[in-house]
């Protein structure tokens, strides 16, 4: 009881524990869907904001870099655009005091009457502070006094010519006004510079020098080539332009400047830390460089020729230039990367390339692009922060949601479950004694489980009553089938079974045996001496079984041999037996009797047969033989009735067999009887038996015919083998 | 099983009886007897197809000819087998049945 309760109170858990755990799964996968996809969209959030950070530092570095070329470009092709500008206003000062002199140049030639004549003299060898008029001639000229004349006049533009020179916002070295036949007129502050080492003047022949060639070649205004002037010591530049007097050349007016004045143009135009600027001619010469070294250096009197130089990109440049394409690109110089602007000319021979380090250019992107980095790196960093601190607030939330469901889940399922435990117990309770199951207020619960308690309590009330019923019927029954045992037994008892019988007694061997089919039987038998020389033997077959045919067959056997005793024939004791048995026989009840008294001294037997089967006999040395007799009725129908005697000799060595119906009419599973034929059968393959194994024998027999087919009906068999008085000692 | 086929015709019952009268058909008989008996003075049994009788059989053909002799009436068998006429001699049945 304790044990099985235990059991019990295990699977009492089961559901509770059923409920509980489906709670916290459903709970649990909510919590953990909940969270993962809390955390899928912050890793989504986290992704788009790391995408979104670099493509922005994508896009503005792009753009910078686009606005900062672009900027750039324009920056430097403004500043090569002004810087071209300065120089232009240069070379135009010279110009512009040279163009200004040839009107005047021209009508003093034309018109020499109307102006004086200056004394001019030849260069002195001493230094002077102010612009002085010489007069230089190619060496050995004798001039005429005309031609003397004439230079004289020309002396007149002295102011206008010092004007110019000392004018402050020129940088005008010289100015020239030479004329075809070599003289010239030379107005400067160098006038000491002119004299060699022993102290003689240099030959000057103006139409040897490049600016005269051009201007004459050119007829019109010359820009000259940069020279170096071994006159002045320095650099120069040169202009020249021819005065015509009726198509006929009458003069050359130069003016030259120091070639510092467009050095330091370009030398103070700035471009950032590393811009700067260079000026190459058409024919590839370095006009201006501020480098000394390498692929873009400088050299006095323009020695350096980029069109020699390896720089494939920069002499392409300058072709481009040339061509008046103007442009922006970048290039490599000496290893170095710059930006150049190109296509910007002063004059139409010159170029101004304007160089800007790349890294110049790019630093305020790059320096932005890391600045912008970092911020983002910051903000990610912040970003990370909470998305860390949220990814942990979900975690908890979710844990906590997982705690509270865990405790509302049992809360729940206590409940739910609390009254079926209880039923379950109450239900495991129910034993033995104890076997109500009361209805309880825990039970009210307005579901199924009331329902369910409901049917429990009709249940067990119907059950309880079922099983009192049962208990009765039951008692009953066992009552009874106590009863029909004992009855059984009694029945069997009645019966002689001890063999051999009599023991003394060496006349006869006598030997019979009873099957019942049911608990009591119908069958009986019988055998006792009436006297020393007289032996009954009976044998019967209520009709019927059971309880009625048991008592009816007891009180025929008791009857039959109370009155055998008494004395008379088979026939008589018959007669009377059945008189007395029809008394008060209203079942209508019958019984076959065979009874037969054996004389022992001579072996005579008489027989009398109600009903009985047919006797079988078999005389010594010779087979078993059925005796078909005259049966008599049955005992116990009909009153009165008259039953006849049969008389038998039954010599030494002569055996007589009785049997009941049970013998001829066991049947098989095939539903077919043994009948007379197996009997005989039967009992002839045994005839030479002695009496003791004779029946066992016969009864295998049967049982090999019957097999496993139940017996239906009683099986009697009685032997008696005659031997004789002679025999018996 | 038996199979009992019965006709009442006035007094007279005639009951036709066919396979196996044994302990299990005999009540049915039985019934068809006690019946019969009130209304009739003749029963006339035909045993034409009746295959096998046992002992239980014996005692309603035994109850029926004992009811007809009490009312003073007649029983007859007709058509028995040689098998159940060797049972009605076996039993002496032959000597108080009117076999016709």
């Amino acid at each position: 009881m304790s044990e099985t309760g235990k059991k019990k109170n295990k699977a009492l858990y089961g559901l509770r524990a059923k409920i509980f755990r489906l709670c916290i799964l459903l709970i649990t996968a909510a919590s953990i869907g909940f969270a993962i996809f809390g955390i899928i969209q912050l890793i989504n959030l986290r992704t788009l904001t790391r995408k979104s950070g670099n493509m922005q530092i994508e896009s503005v570095k792009q753009e910078s870099q686009e606005y900062m070329m672009t900027q750039t470009a324009n920056n430097m092709k403004d500043v090569a655009w002004a810087t071209s500008l300065c120089i232009f206003d240069e070379i135009w000062m010279i110009e512009y005091a040279a163009e200004s002199l040839i009107d005047q140049v021209a009508e003093i030639i034309a018109f020499p009457q109307g102006y004086h004549e200056y004394w001019i003299e030849e260069p002195s060898n001493t230094p002077t502070n102010e612009p002085v008029l010489q007069l230089l001639m190619p060496a050995g000229y004798n001039p005429s006094e005309e031609e003397m004349e004439i230079v004289g006049k020309l002396a007149s533009l002295t102011a206008i010519m010092r004007g110019m020179i000392q004018d402050p916002n020129t940088d005008i070295l010289d100015i020239m006004i030479a004329l075809p036949n070599g003289m010239t007129l030379d107005m400067d502050s160098f006038p000491d510079r002119k004299f060699k080492e022993d102290g003689s003047l240099y030959d000057y022949d103006p139409r040897l020098r490049s600016w005269w060639i051009g201007a004459v070649q050119t007829q019109e205004g010359f820009i000259g080539t940069p020279t170096y002037s071994e006159l002045l010591g320095l650099e120069v530049l040169e202009y020249a332009v021819p005065v015509y007097l009726e198509d006929e050349l009458v003069a050359v007016v130069e003016s030259t400047i120091m070639l510092d004045s467009i050095h330091s143009v370009i030398e103070t135009v700035r471009y950032g830390n590393s811009g700067f600027g260079v000026l190459i001619n058409d024919d590839g010469r370095i006009i201006y460089s501020p480098n000394t070294t390498g692929e873009l250096a400088y050299k006095i009197d323009m020695k350096s020729d980029i069109r020699a130089s390896s720089n494939e990109k920069l002499k392409s440049l300058l072709e481009e230039s040339k061509k008046g394409e103007v442009g922006f690109t970048d290039i490599t110089i000496d290893g170095k990367d710059y930006y150049v602007a190109y296509g910007s000319k002063p004059i139409d021979t010159w170029n101004l390339f304007m160089f800007v380090g790349k890294e110049e250019v790019e630093g305020p992107t790059q320096n932005l692009l890391s600045e912008m980095d970092s911020v983002n790196k910051d903000t990610m960093q912040e970003f990370e922060k909470n998305y860390r601190n949220a990814a942990i607030i979900l975690l908890i939330v979710a844990v906590l949601l997982v705690i509270s469901a865990a405790i509302a889940a049992r809360m729940f399922s206590d409940r739910l479950t609390g009254p079926i435990n209880r039923m379950t117990e109450s239900v495991g309770n129910i034993s033995g004694d104890h076997f109500s199951f009361e209805m309880d207020d825990i039970y009210h619960t307005g579901d199924e489980i009331e329902v369910m308690a409901g049917t429990f309590q009709e249940l067990s009330a119907r059950t309880q009553k079922y099983i009192e019923e049962i208990t009765q019927i039951t008692a009953e029954k066992e009552r009874i089938g106590t009863e029909l045992r004992v009855a059984a037994k009694i029945q069997e008892d009645m019966l002689p079974k001890h063999f051999p019988i009599f023991p003394d007694r060496k006349e006869f061997d006598l030997y019979a045996t009873m099957s019942p089919a049911k608990e009591v039987g119908g069958d009986f038998y019988d055998m006792f001496l009436i006297d020393e020389d007289h032996l009954c033997l009976v044998m019967g077959d209520v009709c019927g079984k059971g309880v009625p045919a048991a008592l009816f067959m007891a009180i025929s056997k008791a009857m039959l041999k109370s009155r055998a005793q008494s004395g008379g024939t088979p026939s008589e004791i018959l007669h009377d037996v059945n008189n007395s048995l029809c008394e008060g026989n209203d079942e209508n009840m019958f019984v076959t009797v065979w009874l037969g008294i054996l004389t022992i001294s001579t072996g005579e037997l008489i027989q009398a047969s109600a009903g009985h089967e047919y006797p079988v006999i078999k005389k010594k040395g010779e087979e078993y033989k059925l005796i078909v007799t005259d049966n008599d009725l049955v005992i116990g129908y009909i009153k009165g009735f008259k039953y006849n005697d049969l008389r038998f000799e039954l010599a030494p060595g002569d055996s007589f067999f009785m049997y009941t119906d049970g013998l001829p009419e066991a049947t098989n599973a095939e539903d077919k009887r043994y009948e007379i034929e197996g009997m005989m059968g039967a009992l002839n393959r045994h005839r030479d038996d002695e009496p003791w194994e004779f029946l066992p024998h016969i009864r295998e027999e049967v049982d090999a015919f019957v097999k496993e087919a139940p017996q239906f009906d009683d099986l009697t068999m009685l032997i008696i083998r005659y031997n004789g008085k002679e025999n018996a000692l | 099983m038996a199979e009992i086929k019965k006709e009442i015709t006035g007094n007279t019952i005639n009951i036709a009886l066919s396979g196996a009268l044994n302990s299990k058909s005999a009540p049915e008989l039985h019934e068809v007897i006690m019946a019969a008996v009130p209304q009739v003075t003749e029963m006339n049994f035909d045993f034409s197809d009746l295959e096998y009788l046992t002992s239980a059989g014996l005692r309603e053909i035994l109850t029926a000819q004992q009811e007809m002799d009490d009312k003073g009436g007649k029983l007859t068998i007709a058509n028995v087998s040689r098998d159940i006429m060797d049972i009605f001699k076996v039993t002496g049945f032959l000597k108080i049945l009117t076999i016709v």
